[in-house]
C-alpha cells in the first residue's frame, strides 16, 4: 500500500506542468466556489438582518384580519396595544417590545404626487432595532413626541424637501375619513436600500395614532429578541397565550423562506463549477493512461491487479485534487475573509441595490470554517471520482499486447 | 248630476296610474333637485355594529356648485368640501390649507360613510342623465310604488343603472339600487321620511347601504331645510374655504 502511495507521488511529478495546470484549475473552482458561497450567504445575512430590522422584527404580532389582507394595510384592523399586553411580551430574552403603523399616503401636491410609506414608530425603542438614529445624514432623528418626521433622502429628493420644510400628509383615518397633519422635516436618513429610502418616511407612532385615529392602536408589534433562534419557540408561546392574534417568527416571512430555497439552487450552481474544474483532471488522467500504456502493461505483467493499478492512478488524481483543494482553500479563504472584514459597497452597482430585495449597500462576506471544509472536501471527492473513467480502461489492457505494440 | 259626473271624473282621473316613465321622473325631479338648499344633517355611520354621528352643514346651488361644512364630532369638526365646476378640494383644519381631491377619489366613502362625495353633491336631473323605463308596481317601505328602470345615457355618471321605486303619492324615490356597468349592486338607497317644502316633498332621512362593505349602513337625517334659498356667492370660494 505505501508502495502504491509512492508511485503516485513521484507519478505527479513526472509531468510537473500538467499537474500543475489540473491543480490550477481545481484551486481556481474551489476558491470560486468559497468566495461564491461567502458572499451569498454575507448577502442572506445582509438580507436578514434588514428584513428583521426594518421589516418583521424576530417576532411579529397583528390581528389575524390585518395578516390576511395586509397589502391593503388596513389601518381597520389596528390591534389594541395596552400597558399590560407589552409587559406580557417583554419576557426573558427579549431586547426589546415595539409597536408600530403602517400607513400608505400619496405625498405631494398637484399632479405630482407620490406613493409613499408612512411607518409610526416609537423613536427611542426603535435605536436599538431600526437603528435610523445612525443613519441620519442631515438634520436630526425624530423625538417620542414631536410633531416630526425623518424622509429616506431619496424620498426627499423627489418631493423637494430638505430639513426645516414642512410636509403636509392626507390621508385617511382608520375609520375612512380625510385627515392631515403638517409635519416638520427634522432629518433625512440613508440607508443605503433603495426601496426605502425612496419610498418610507418615520413619524412617531403618537402623531400617527393622532392622524390616523388610532388611539393606543398599532398595525404590528414588533420583539427583538436576543437569540434569534428563539423565534419559533415564543412566538408559539404567544400564540397560546393569545389564539386571536397572528404570530409569525421571522424565519416564516416570505422573503426569507423564498431565500432559503433559492440557496438550495446555489449548490447545483457550485457543483457545475467544479465538474468543469474536474473535466481537466479526467483529461490530464485520460493522457496519463495513454501515456503510461507500456508501464501499464508492464506493472501487470509484474502481477499487480487492474483494481491496484486503478486505485494508484486515482491516487495520483487525488493528489492533484488535493494540491488544487489546499491553495483554493487557501486563496478562497484569505479572500472571502478579507471582505468579511472590509465588505463590498453596492453602491456602484445601485441599481441591484436599489431592487425591492433588501439588502447592501454594504455587503460583508460571510465564510466559515464549514464552508471551507465542505469545498476542499468537495474538490478532493470530485478529482478522484472524475479520474475512475478514464481510468477504468487499465482494466481493458492486455499486458503482453501493450508490450509488444511499443 | 253633471257637476257629479265631473267631480267623480276627476277623481278617478287623480287616482289613475300614470303610465309616461317620464312624467314620473320628472315629479321625482321637480321633488329633489334643487335651484339652491342650505340644511343641516346629522349622518350615522355604522360599521359592524359600531355607529358613530357626525353633523354637517351644507349649501349647494345649481348642478355643480356644493359646500359642505362638518360641525361634530371635535375630530372632524371645521372639515370642509367645496365642489366647483372644476374639481373639488378639501379643507382640513390641521393642515390648514386646501387640497384638491383626485376626481376617481370622489366615488370613494365620504367620511367613512356609504355615501360617497358624489352622492352627496349630485344635483343634476335623471330625466337628463337616464333612458326611462316603466316596469311596474311594487310596494317598498309599505307604500305603493312605481318601479322604474333607468339606464344610463352617458359613461359620466357614476352608476350605470339605477332601480327606483318611486312613491305613487309623494313621487319621492323610497327606494334605489345602484348598479355598476358589469350589472352588480353597488349600493341601496332607501328614504323613509320626507318634508313638505313648498310645492314639493323633500327627503329627509335617507338610508344607504354600500353593498361592497361587510355589515355597514349610514342613514342622514336633514334638518332645518332651506329650498331656492339665497345663498351668498363668497360661500363657493375657496377663499371662503380656508378662511380661518
Amino acid at each position: 500500500m505505501k508502495e502504491i502511495f509512492k508511485f503516485a507521488y513521484r507519478n505527479f511529478f513526472r509531468n510537473t506542468r500538467r499537474s500543475i495546470i489540473s491543480g490550477i484549475s481545481v484551486a481556481i473552482a474551489i476558491a470560486v466556489i468559497i468566495f461564491a458561497y461567502s458572499y451569498l450567504k454575507g448577502i442572506t445575512y445582509s438580507i436578514i438582518d434588514n428584513v428583521v430590522r426594518l421589516v418583521s422584527g424576530h417576532v411579529r404580532i397583528t390581528t389575524r384580519e390585518y395578516e390576511r389582507r395586509e397589502r391593503m394595510l388596513p389601518l381597520s384592523e389596528a390591534l389594541e396595544v395596552s400597558p399590560e399586553l407589552v409587559q406580557t411580551l417583554d419576557r426573558d430574552g427579549v431586547v426589546a417590545v415595539t409597536s408600530r403603523i403602517k400607513f400608505g399616503v400619496m405625498l405631494g401636491e398637484g399632479d405630482m404626487t407620490i406613493p409613499a410609506l408612512g411607518y409610526g414608530v416609537e423613536p427611542e425603542k426603535e435605536t436599538a432595532i431600526l437603528g435610523f438614529d445612525k443613519r441620519i445624514v442631515q438634520g436630526e432623528y425624530i423625538a417620542n413626541d414631536d410633531q416630526a418626521v425623518i424622509l429616506g433622502r431619496e424620498l426627499a429628493r423627489r418631493l423637494g424637501k430638505k430639513v426645516g420644510d414642512t410636509l403636509t400628509i392626507i390621508t385617511r383615518t382608520a375609520y375612512d375619513s380625510p385627515t392631515g397633519m403638517n409635519l416638520l422635516v427634522k432629518g433625512i436618513y440613508a440607508t443605503g436600500l433603495g426601496g426605502i429610502d425612496r419610498s418610507i418616511f418615520y413619524l412617531p407612532l403618537k402623531k400617527a395614532q393622532e392622524l390616523l385615529d388610532l388611539e393606543n392602536r398599532a398595525t404590528e408589534i414588533v420583539i427583538i429578541l436576543r437569540d434569534r433562534g428563539r423565534a419559533p419557540a415564543l412566538a408559539g408561546a404567544i400564540r397560546r397565550q393569545f389564539p386571536d392574534l397572528s404570530v409569525t417568527p421571522y424565519q416564516d416571512n416570505l422573503l426569507l423562506r423564498s431565500l432559503t430555497s433559492a440557496e438550495s439552487l446555489f449548490v447545483i450552481f457550485y457543483f457545475i463549477i467544479l465538474l468543469v474544474a474536474c473535466s481537466t483532471i479526467a483529461n490530464t488522467m485520460l493522457m496519463v493512461v495513454f501515456e503510461r500504456q507500456r508501464e501499464i502493461g508492464m506493472l501487470k505483467a509484474l502481477g499487480m491487479g487492474s483494481g491496484t493499478v486503478i486505485f494508484m492512478l486515482i491516487i495520483e488524481s487525488g493528489l492533484i485534487g488535493l494540491s488544487g483543494s489546499v491553495i483554493g482553500c487557501l486563496i478562497g479563504a484569505l479572500f472571502s475573509y478579507w471582505l468579511k472584514f472590509r465588505g463590498i459597497d453596492l453602491t456602484m452597482f445601485s441599481s441591484t441595490a436599489s431592487a425591492e430585495i433588501p439588502f447592501g449597500p454594504m455587503v460583508y462576506f460571510a465564510p466559515t470554517p464549514a464552508i471551507i471544509l465542505t469545498a476542499f472536501l468537495l474538490g478532493l471527492l470530485a478529482s478522484t471520482v472524475v479520474a475512475y473513467l478514464p481510468v477504468r480502461r487499465v482494466t481493458k489492457l492486455d499486458p503482453a499486447r501493450t508490450l509488444r505494440t511499443i | 248630476m253633471k257637476i257629479i259626473f265631473l267631480f267623480l271624473l276627476l277623481v278617478q282621473s287623480g287616482l289613475d296610474q300614470l303610465t309616461d316613465p317620464l312624467a314620473i321622473i320628472e315629479r321625482v325631479d321637480k321633488n329633489t333637485v334643487t335651484v339652491a338648499i342650505r340644511y343641516r344633517a346629522k349622518l350615522e355611520i355604522s360599521v359592524g355594529g359600531v355607529v358613530r354621528e357626525k353633523e354637517f352643514i351644507g349649501y349647494a346651488q345649481g348642478k355643480d356648485r356644493s359646500y359642505m361644512e362638518f360641525t361634530a364630532p371635535a375630530r372632524d369638526k371645521g372639515t370642509r368640501f367645496l365642489k366647483l365646476e372644476d374639481g373639488m378640494w378639501i379643507y382640513l383644519p390641521a393642515v390648514e390649507k386646501a387640497t384638491k381631491i383626485a376626481g376617481h377619489m370622489l366615488r370613494q366613502s365620504m367620511m367613512g360613510s356609504d355615501f360617497s362625495y358624489d352622492d352627496l353633491m349630485e344635483n343634476k336631473k335623471l330625466k337628463e342623465l337616464y333612458e326611462i323605463q316603466l316596469t311596474g308596481s311594487d310596494t317598498a317601505f309599505g307604500k305603493e310604488c312605481y318601479v322604474l328602470d333607468l339606464n344610463a345615457k352617458t359613461e359620466e355618471v357614476a352608476y350605470t343603472r339605477r332601480k327606483l321605486w318611486v312613491d305613487k303619492e309623494s313621487f319621492i324615490p323610497r327606494k334605489v339600487e345602484l348598479y355598476a356597468k358589469s350589472g352588480r349592486l353597488l349600493k341601496e338607497i332607501g328614504i323613509t321620511d320626507f318634508q313638505r317644502i313648498g310645492d314639493r316633498n323633500y327627503p329627509t332621512r335617507i338610508r344607504m347601504i354600500n353593498k361592497l362593505r361587510q355589515s355597514t349602513y349610514s342613514e342622514m337625517v336633514l334638518t332645518d331645510i332651506q329650498l331656492d334659498a339665497e345663498i351668498p356667492p363668497k360661500i363657493f370660494t375657496k377663499a371662503y374655504l380656508e378662511r380661518k
